[in-house]
């Protein structure tokens, strides 16, 4: 949030938050509004200043498009405690609370849940910050005795762990505003789809800011273009292997940044970095549609009855290549110049 | 024109080429969206021109005027898409809202089943962070929403000339030209289901 100018907490609310999905008669989680929150909201924005630049997602909620007053579980709530009385603040506090509560199942541990309410000159910010239970030791050096050091285990909320995860607003009381978050979510990847869905879709009742077509397509335009201009080969060789290794992924949600980074060596990673495209939505994430990557990519793999392997990606027509009807077999013939030999373990 | 919309008008027009790269983004990718789908007439976005922002913002009435119309005017960008079938309207819809995310879906028709006017489908959606130009990241004042509508050709056929021939309401017109705009409505919803019930016969 760097572009953002400095803001001065005004209301923090802390609650301890236990998993109640399966619940048959929930309670209200415990805690409430924060009266000393100086140093509680330093740390917090601390913790949110050191979320890099490129693990923010950028999340649009799903308005109720019927509603007069475009209303929505979190939106209507976070604009209550941004913007209402302190007794209204409170109560929506409480019930993103229970929001919260209710949405999170056994498989997690308590966590805490804080909400930060601060303001700069122009708009308000509403931060929502979970962190989760963990076991820590504490170390204590006595003074002056010779009893030695004390450790005691202790149960804690944890600011570094890896299933912290937080939503941020900015705006202010108006039909225009609170519609869209930035959101930290490290579990967004997780192979279990409960938990890669539980913060954004679950929770916040929200859907990724780009498209699953459209970011699909993205990336099958930088993908296409970037192979056209690949230096060598080797260079094509490694783009349609990340391209077959993308569409294999039990992974559903990527970015073009995430492709590249994690699945291309260099050069490509750098070439496939510096198209336009990538510069502008490198990090914007979307959950990738395998049926459209595939008619992008136009990936196919002919296994001949000779031992012969003939791939031909990223072209509808590939030219020196026809396929002809021979009866109830099909007849390929490729011909052309070799331009490049090598001992490869995969058909591409 | 008073000092405040002068100055609101060139705060618009500064704006506009970072309106007009959204325009051409959202045209392209509703394009990329409706790929594959059949009956769609054509596809079109604008930006709202500086006089017309201007009148928007002036014609409010007190109690609904905006605190800061750079950002809370929803049509800035705005899009059309026209369908040859009533039934498409719907279609269109559902794969548009499976991209963009809706805080608006509205069809607007007549108040009464015996009343022939306006009609056509108008939803805002949130302007996807990856189309918004970048300098909006940190523009309190920068819209946050964008207008789109749907409608069959013969629901702009109706709508398009009653739009240009600018009266403010019923009460600026004669009651002939009152009579002879319903009953272009009329005629034009009556072509609307004629047409509509021709193409599921077909499609039988």
């Amino acid at each position: 949030m760097s572009s953002q100018s400095a803001t001065k907490a005004r209301r923090l609310y802390a609650y301890e938050v236990t998993p109640q999905r399966n619940a048959k008669e929930p309670v209200a989680p415990p805690g409430g509004q924060v009266k000393s929150i100086g140093g509680v909201s330093g740390a917090i924005d601390e913790t949110t200043s050191g979320i890099g630049a490129g693990k923010w997602i950028d999340a649009d909620l799903q308005i109720d498009s019927a509603s007069e007053d475009r209303s929505h579980v979190i939106r209507n709530h976070a604009i209550a405690v941004a913007f209402g009385t302190d007794a209204e603040a409170l109560d929506a506090a409480g019930r993103i609370a229970q929001h919260l509560s209710n949405c999170t199942d056994d498989r997690s541990k308590d966590a805490l849940l804080m909400i930060v309410v601060a303001e700069d000159d122009k708009e308000t910010e509403v931060k929502l910050w979970t962190f989760p239970q963990d076991s820590v030791f504490q170390f204590e050096l006595a003074v002056g005795q010779q009893a030695g050091p004390s450790v005691r285990t202790l149960e804690a909320f944890s600011r570094g762990s890896h299933l912290r995860k937080a939503a941020i607003f900015r705006g202010k009381n108006r039909r225009t505003d609170f519609l869209s978050c930035r959101v930290v979510d490290f579990q967004v990847n997780a192979s279990a789809r409960a938990a890669a869905d539980f913060w954004i879709e679950r929770f916040l009742d929200a859907r990724l800011s780009l498209g699953s077509v459209l970011g699909t397509k993205l990336l099958g335009k930088v993908l296409r273009e970037t192979v056209a201009k690949a230096e060598d080969a080797d260079e094509r060789l490694e783009l349609v292997g990340a391209a077959q290794a993308v569409r294999q992924s039990n992974r559903e949600k990527w970015s073009i940044d995430s492709f590249a980074r994690e699945l291309l060596p260099e050069p490509a990673r750098t070439r496939l970095l510096a198209h336009p495209a990538a510069q502008r939505n490198g990090d914007s994430m979307f959950a990738l549609n395998r049926d459209v990557f595939d008619k992008l990519i136009n990936f196919r793999v002919y296994q001949l009855d000779t031992g012969v392997w003939v791939s031909a990606p990223f072209t509808t027509e590939p030219k020196g290549m026809t396929i002809k009807d021979d009866g109830d077999q099909r007849h390929l013939t490729a011909a052309g110049y070799v331009v490049s030999e090598s001992v490869r373990s995969r058909h591409a | 024109m008073p000092d405040d919309y002068v100055e609101l008008k060139r705060q618009y027009e500064s704006r506009r080429a970072a309106l007009e790269n959204l325009s051409t983004d959202l045209e392209r990718e509703t394009k990329e969206i409706l790929t594959d789908i059949p009956h769609i007439d054509r596809i079109g976005f604008r930006v709202k021109s500086p006089d017309r922002f201007v009148d928007k913002v002036r014609e409010k009435p007190p109690s609904e005027a905006y605190d800061e119309p750079l950002r809370e005017v929803e049509d800035q960008v705005a899009g059309r898409i026209l369908v040859l079938f009533r039934a498409d309207l719907d279609v269109v819809m559902a794969e548009i809202v499976k991209e963009f995310t809706s805080v608006e879906l509205r069809r607007k028709a007549p108040p009464t089943t015996t009343q022939f006017g306006y009609e056509s489908d108008h939803s805002i959606f949130t302007i996807p962070k990856h189309v918004a130009p970048p300098e909006w990241k940190s523009d309190a004042s920068a819209p946050t929403t964008f207008e789109l509508q749907v409608r069959t050709l013969f629901q702009h056929a109706w709508a398009e000339p009653q739009h240009d021939l600018g009266y403010k309401g019923t009460a600026d017109l004669s009651e002939e030209s009152e009579r002879e705009l319903a009953w272009a409505a009329a005629s034009a919803w009556g072509a609307d289901q004629a047409i509509q019930r021709v193409a599921s016969r077909q499609a039988k």
